[in-house]
């Protein structure tokens, strides 16, 4: 499907229901992408309590928003400018900027997570489940100091698996544009995680 | 690292995302095949690639659909909304307040309207002619006109009115505005003060 042709999106045919009143089209959509906004939203903000939060917030603007629904793109990368910027408007928070780590970053929580991610033992060097713990947590941090608007283009792109063009529509930007911020993201990330490597 | 893998560099993610246009593609490709230096970065670049795209994903909690829906039970349904205008028009409302006032004013000023309160046709009148050319013009019959509402009352909480106040066609079309009974009767009203304005001066030139 081409961005030029956002009708033919599923995404897009079910909000038009919702625009028309279905309600079961909206649980669809909901059911559907509900748990990838949940999780877009912990990794841009580390907090899950708050990306629960964030997800809820960003399903009610879209169903508010229905009546005046026109497809002019994909349905979710409508869906993630309404989440990127439910993300930035939180990490622009001035409790964000202070969170307090010893609340939200357990390490027993940060090597939970990281045995989650790399369990498998050839994910990295060493082969071993303390290294990708460490691993989990050191990518975690990084994320954490990306400027917000290369960690939205590295996640969208590496995590959600989207397209520069879909990014780029996402963050109200150009193409170039985003692939100069996911280059920045990349090259941070190797740059901090070279003991790794 | 030659020149060119320094030129190269900031393009080597954007080559492995398969991005690049392929006049930009094929001098990358050209080169990564010759130079170990730049064959080892894109390994480690897509290592961190694979670790990124690897992020554990976070289930939501048990009662996090729950939660949501408990929200959305204290939302209006969709069917409910569209029907009103995405934008109503909030100037209406202190438009038709100050024009509510003014007519309050006027009707003050003229004698014997304020109270009882005027019982005039609902319908425009008749402009008086000029004074110079007008044969006699007879007073409105007050007593034989129609009986309309109190305008006090129906002004009385005019500061309070609200979009959701407005009948919906008036805020669909503006324009009805000049059919409002109040604005109707501030054209009555000056017709009546016209009316006085000339009676006093025939009796003055008399």
């Amino acid at each position: 499907m081409t961005l030029s042709d956002p009708a033919s999106d599923p995404g897009v045919q079910l909000m038009l229901r919702v625009r028309d009143g279905d309600a079961d089209a909206f649980r669809e959509l909901f059911e559907k992408h509900s748990r990838a906004i949940v999780n877009f939203a912990y990794h841009f903000v580390g907090s899950r309590h708050r990306a629960e939060e964030i997800a809820q917030d960003v399903f009610l603007q879209i169903y508010r928003a229905a009546p005046r629904y026109e497809p002019t793109a994909k349905f979710t990368t409508w869906l993630y400018r309404i989440a990127t910027n439910a993300c930035l408007n939180e990490v622009r928070r001035p409790e964000h900027r202070h969170p307090k780590r010893s609340l939200e970053y357990q390490p027993d929580d940060e090597h939970k997570r990281a045995e989650i991610a790399y369990a498998d033992p050839t994910a990295i060097p060493g082969d071993s489940a303390l290294a990708g713990r460490q691993l989990g947590a050191k990518i975690n941090a990084v994320l954490e100091d990306l400027p917000p608007n290369q960690r939205a283009a590295l996640l969208m792109s590496r995590v959600d698996g989207m397209s520069y063009l879909e990014v780029a529509e996402a963050l109200d930007t150009t193409e170039s544009a985003v692939k100069s911020l996911v280059f920045r993201a990349t090259a941070t990330m190797r740059k901090e995680l070279t003991e790794f490597l | 690292m030659s020149a060119t893998c320094e030129a190269i560099g900031p393009e080597l993610v954007a080559y492995l995302d398969g991005a690049l246009a392929d006049d930009e593609r094929r001098p990358i490709a050209s080169h990564v095949s010759t130079c170990l230096v730049c064959r080892r970065e894109i390994e480690r670049l897509t290592t961190v690639q694979r670790w990124v795209s690897e992020l554990p994903a976070v289930e939501p909690s048990r009662d996090f659909a729950a939660t949501f829906w408990e929200r959305m039970e204290e939302e209006p349904p969709v069917a409910e909304r569209s029907g009103r205008p995405s934008r109503p028009l909030r100037w209406i409302v202190p438009v038709l307040a100050a024009a509510a006032v003014l007519a309050l004013a006027l009707r003050s000023m003229v004698p014997g309207t304020s109270t009882p309160p005027p019982t005039v046709p609902a319908a425009p009148a008749p402009r008086a002619p000029a004074v110079a050319a007008a044969p006699k013009i007879e007073r409105p019959k007050v007593a034989a006109a129609p009986v309309e509402k109190p305008a006090p009352a129906q002004l009385a909480n005019v500061e309070d009115l609200k979009p959701e106040d407005l009948p919906p066609e008036l805020l669909e079309h503006p324009e009805l505005f000049l059919r409002l009974p109040v604005v109707r009767r501030l054209e009555t009203l000056e017709h009546i003060d016209a009316v006085k304005r000339e009676q006093q001066s025939e009796d003055g030139a008399g």
